[in-house]
């Protein structure tokens, strides 16, 4: 009975799809956004490397840019920010969305991302930064240690507009 | 009622079978959901996520694939379910499983957690549809079959006539189904305004 249940249910969904549709290959210099797209997407803008974002914060304030890398998390709970691996190690960018804006799928996890968004300076105090951090590992099912945390965390992250995500870079 | 030779009891009597016939399976699907996003709280509505801690002994190599084939193997994991890998932190190495399951270990001890993830059947695909993950045309299927809850509530007063109906036992129902949300609205901006 599940399984019946569950194949109605699927069969339905694969033809309901709306916003979750395979993206045509971009026509721009870029790599091609080919890939299962998510929001709005992603358009022509330039593509910036994350490293770059986080080097240089106040230039890229408030602009919106394109970015890509691995998926290396995805929100377990609503699907409402993923993390995308920086080309410099021990690094990534957080794409973070409003609560069912755009609903990420944890099979993301693993595979590649091709990101557009609004690039947002975060600056926290000491406080602060031990809160996020706390919530971050309580959405992870993670241990979290608040005296590990010594200084306050000044970050970027990405207000997402769209994404598109593939198996593969 | 008949006014005009519109026989406005056969209906409305006629819209609320046949709507409610048409609304019936979304409706269980919705309640369905509604019940485990409710409570999203206390469980995680979508998936099922076991976390068991595992001990692989220290791990070293020259690169992120000696450290994967390690992992793999003593774990006895199969190739072809690793999605990639990751080294988030000095002496941190995470290896991506399925559905966003994951292994990660501490380089120098070896020990971590083996994040098993699966998604809970039929209530996967009762919530994408009920909080529209899916958006796009999704959308409006589910504006349509808002308005069609909404006609089978409204002509379900007017099914019956006499002393079961609206004008007899109906309104003391009808009336009891209203105070209670509205009991708890008051509630609301009396407790927490």
């Amino acid at each position: 009975m599940r399984l019946i249940m569950t194949l109605v249910l699927s069969a339905g969904l694969a033809a309901a799809a709306g916003a979750a549709e395979k993206a045509p290959a971009a026509k721009t210099r870029q790599a091609p956004a080919a890939g299962v797209k998510y929001g709005k997407g992603v358009g022509a803008v330039d593509t910036v490397k994350i490293s770059e974002l986080f080097a240089k914060m106040d230039k890229y304030e408030g602009k919106r840019v394109r970015v890509e890398g691995p998926v290396v998390a995805v929100c377990p709970k609503r699907g409402c920010w993923m993390r995308l691996g920086s080309d410099k190690q021990f690094q990534d960018l957080l794409f973070k969305v409003q609560d069912g804006q755009i609903v990420l799928p944890m099979s993301a996890q693993g595979k590649y991302a091709v990101a557009e968004g609004i690039v947002r300076k975060v600056t926290l105090t000491l406080e602060q930064t031990v809160a996020h951090l706390k919530h971050e590992a309580e959405e992870r099912g993670e241990p979290f240690d608040e005296k590990a945390v010594k200084e306050p965390l000044t970050f970027v992250k990405l207000e997402g507009l769209g994404a598109v995500i593939r198996e593969k870079k | 009622m008949k006014r005009n030779n519109i026989p406005w009891q056969r209906v409305n009597n006629i819209l609320h079978r046949d709507l409610g016939y048409l609304a019936c399976a979304l409706t269980v699907l919705y309640a369905i959901s509604g019940v485990a996003v409710n409570h999203a709280g206390d469980w995680n509505p979508s998936y099922s996520i076991r976390v068991e801690k595992v001990s692989v002994g220290p791990l070293a190599g020259p690169d992120l694939d000696s450290l994967e084939r390690q992992v793999v193997s003593k774990l006895g994991l199969d190739r072809r379910q690793v999605k990639g890998r990751h080294h988030p932190a000095p002496g941190v190495f995470i290896l991506f499983l399925p559905e966003g399951g994951e292994v990660r270990l501490d380089l120098r001890t070896g020990q971590g957690e083996w994040k098993r993830v699966k998604r809970r059947s039929v209530l996967f695909e009762s919530n994408v549809l009920h909080l529209n993950h899916l958006k796009g045309v999704w959308t409006y299927v589910a504006d349509i079959f808002s308005v069609v809850l909404l006609v089978v509530a409204l002509t379900g007063l007017f099914v019956l006539k006499g002393p079961t109906g609206i004008t007899g036992r109906g309104k003391w129902l009808a009336g009891a189904g209203t105070l209670l949300p509205l009991a708890f609205i008051v509630y609301y901006y009396l407790a927490r305004v």
